[in-house]
């Protein structure tokens, strides 16, 4: 969020403005790799063992 | 109306982060711990997603080929996506449907393959078109075997190229 400050305050804060402020590859590598750890953090707390429903396979 | 390379690479940036996402979600190290499979609904929700993104970028692509090729992705993309989502929610039971993904993944790979316009060597955008349809194709041949045998080592083999393939796409470069 404060790597893409300065694009969101010039573009506005709508829906376009915010795709042209995030969508730089470090911004969009860091937000997926704070989601993964993130996701990772919740199942951890959670005690859930990631899911384990059958499937992509 | 013809789109700037600047916003054709700002797209690829998108969706690989999207992608990404996906591969990780679907199968990322929790998998390989755990060992099993998870019935999330990523992959085809991102096949869906980019098949209908690929309509898009048929109807304003800037050259013939370029409008062919995003159409048949978009096909592919959308019939694998709903395909393998009527498999993750059980109601498709053909011995077929694992491979879904993989095969679209191949298929993918080749347009890529065929939609590589100008030499590798002096055109960085082909050069990346070039390296996207290697990986993709080989993530195919690893899915396709670790549909079949089932092993971690078949699911690195297919998890590496995409991996490889959506940071080719986070790295694709302007052009024009």
């Amino acid at each position: 969020m404060v790597l893409a400050w300065p694009s969101l305050s010039w573009f506005g804060v709508s829906p376009i403005g915010l795709y042209r402020s995030v969508d730089q590859p470090s911004i969009l590598l860091t937000l997926v790799g704070l989601w993964y750890t993130g996701r990772g953090f919740l199942h951890r707390e959670a005690g859930e063992p990631e899911d384990e429903r059958g499937g992509g396979r | 109306m013809t789109i700037n390379g600047s916003e054709v690479a700002r797209a690829h940036w998108l969706f690989g982060a999207i992608f990404l996402a996906m591969v990780l979600q679907e199968l990322g190290p929790p998998v390989v711990r755990a060992g099993v499979r998870r019935a999330s609904f990523a992959f085809p929700v991102v096949f869906l997603l980019a098949g209908v993104s690929m309509w898009g970028a048929a109807v304003f692509g800037n050259t013939a080929i370029d409008a062919v090729v995003h159409s048949f992705w978009g096909d592919i993309l959308i019939a694998a996506g709903v395909l393998d989502l009527q498999r993750r929610r059980g109601r498709l039971h053909a011995a077929w449907g694992p491979l879904v993904l993989p095969v679209a993944i191949g298929l993918c790979g080749a347009l890529f393959l065929a939609h590589s316009e100008g030499s590798p060597a002096k055109d960085p955008t082909a050069l990346w078109h070039v390296l996207m349809g290697g990986v993709l194709v080989a993530a195919a041949l690893g899915g396709v075997m670790w549909v079949r045998r089932g092993s971690l080592r078949w699911l690195g083999a297919y998890g590496a190229p995409l991996t490889a393939f959506s940071l080719l796409l986070l790295t694709f470069p302007r052009s024009g």
